[in-house]
């Protein structure tokens, strides 16, 4: 039986991801300097697709390295993985920040497995000797942008895939099934609703720190022991993120808008209170509608942000041994319809 | 705060699209051309469209600006995207497609910009494609001090019209700037 709403979209984490903190440190399991990529994108794939891509390294603001032609085999569900070999020689006394651009696709700067886009000004990665990985899998790559790729995606990507329509080409074909087709031409349609480019790079060179005559003086007092002791800066405490989130979420399909009220509870594990914020939550909780929608309604109906009004109120509750909740897949509509 | 729980929301949409109007996503290819996609002819990579402006003056400081994409009739476009941008004493107070295509996936606007963007639709049958001579997009502006100068800037790299991958805007000929007195 056809449903009556087949497209639909769950917030299901409502975008509460896991920040692993201020600073990401890769982990290592092997000599050599390699990077465990996993990554998801826009579409379905069969088992066997694989994927090329290229990794920008940027130190501060000044892109340091290329890596061309790295691979990535299909996992599931949307996400690709796959090890790249980072040939070059890396200081890996400084932070990066990695810009990522799959071919067919948008690419995207990330400074941490969180911030991204306009939100990534300074990276964060710190790569060490062996095998790093990393994942971003919580951030849909958007199709559309065939090459000869300008890093965006507009009419004459959809010339291309129109030009090619029921033939085999390699270029056009977004989801490698072997034919160029309507769901090529979707994709890229879906892309452009949502007014997509590639990342800026936003990122920014460090802040000359002011000379110690201006800083104000600290005076440091005795402690009741005969040793010295420091002071130092509140330690952060990691905690849970509760929110309620409330509003109305509107989905374009077809030209036709649909309108469901939101009003659910969540939380998130954050690393300080300070990342609990209501445009934290707002923010998380539309890339999550996003996502939702790309796998549940397959590229076709879009995300009216702006006709979308959200509201979270956010609470943080220390508690050291947070876990995240996991993660709703279903694409069930449940929820009311707007009056 | 009782411990969480939960998710679940939201959702959305549009199903019951299901039920009046089927996919026009078929998974499988396109079968033979139709007589429309007999449209898709060879065009020779002749760059025969341009963008033409209309403007009329509906208040003191609101006008409405009809923008066409112009061409020989019969011939066909598979898509074309118009970025505008305002000056400093206008602002772009909103934007409508037009009929040029069936599709308008992209009708973006700030105060400062516009983009819009038509498609060709892709049907079972085959792709339908935009029309020559018709209009494209319409904006509404308003000069926000009517006694000095405003006008809108056609920014050509966001400004293209294609068929079968290639460029098909005369830019030369094409609008590049409108404006307001």
């Amino acid at each position: 039986m056809k449903r009556l709403f087949w497209g639909l979209i769950f917030l299901s984490s409502l975008g509460f991801f896991v920040y692993l903190g201020s600073q990401y440190v890769f982990r290592t399991r092997a000599s050599g300097l390699n990077l465990a990529l996993k990554l998801k994108l826009q579409g379905n794939y069969r088992n066997d697709t694989k994927i090329q891509f290229r990794i920008d390294l940027y130190s501060e603001s000044l892109k340091i390295a290329t890596f061309n032609g790295a691979q990535l085999s299909y996992s599931e569900n949307k996400v690709f993985e796959g090890i790249v070999m980072l040939n070059q020689e890396l200081d890996l006394s400084k932070p990066y920040a990695i810009f990522i651009k799959p071919e067919k696709y948008l690419g995207q700067l990330f400074c941490s497995p969180t911030e991204v886009g306009e939100s990534c000004t300074t990276g964060k990665f710190n790569f060490i000797s062996g095998l790093n990985s990393l994942d971003i899998s919580n951030q849909m790559f958007y199709a559309g942008d065939l090459a000869p790729q300008d890093g965006k995606v507009d009419s004459a990507d959809i010339s291309k895939i129109l030009a090619k329509i029921g033939k085999t080409d390699a270029i056009t074909d977004i989801n490698q099934d072997g034919i160029v087709n309507s769901i090529d031409y979707t994709l890229t349609q879906r892309t452009l609703s949502l007014n997509k480019a590639d990342d800026e790079i936003t990122l920014v060179s460090p802040t000359i720190l002011p000379s110690p005559t201006s800083a104000p003086k600290v005076t440091t007092l005795p402690s009741p022991t005969s040793a010295p002791t420091a002071t130092t800066a509140p330690q952060s405490v990691r905690g849970r993120c509760e929110g309620i989130i409330t509003g109305e979420v509107r989905v374009k399909y077809l030209g036709i808008t649909e309108c469901r009220v939101v009003e659910e509870e969540d939380y998130r594990c954050v690393n300080s209170a300070s990342e609990c914020t209501k445009a934290a939550c707002i923010r998380y909780t539309k890339a999550e509608i996003e996502e939702t929608l790309a796998r549940c309604d397959h590229g076709l109906a879009s995300f009216d942000e702006a006709n979308s009004p959200l509201n979270c109120e956010v609470k943080f509750v220390p508690e050291a041994n947070c876990t995240d909740p996991v993660q709703d897949t279903s694409c069930d509509d449940t929820s009311e319809k707007c009056n | 705060m009782k411990p969480l729980v939960v998710v679940l929301l939201a959702v959305l949409l549009v199903g019951g699209v299901a039920l009046k109007k089927p996919r026009t996503t078929p998974s499988t290819p396109v079968g033979s051309p139709s007589p429309t996609v007999t449209l898709l002819k060879e065009q020779k990579g002749e760059k025969i469209f341009y963008f033409e402006a209309r403007l009329s003056k509906q208040t003191a400081t609101l006008s409405n600006l009809d923008i066409f994409l112009m061409g020989k009739n019969g011939e066909s476009v598979d898509g074309a995207d118009l970025t505008l941008e305002a000056s400093k004493n206008l602002r772009i107070v909103n934007v409508f497609p037009g009929q040029t295509f069936r599709q308008y996936p992209r009708v973006f606007f700030t105060e400062e910009e516009a983009i819009i963007t038509g498609i060709a639709d892709l049907t079972a049958s085959g792709a339908l494609p935009g029309e020559a001579n018709r209009l494209f997009a319409s904006l509404v502006v308003e000069q926000i001090d009517p006694t000095l100068p405003a006008s809108l800037q056609v920014n050509t790299a966001g400004t293209g019209a294609y068929f079968q991958g290639k460029p098909v805007l005369n830019q030369e000929q094409s609008l590049k700037k409108v404006t307001l007195k």
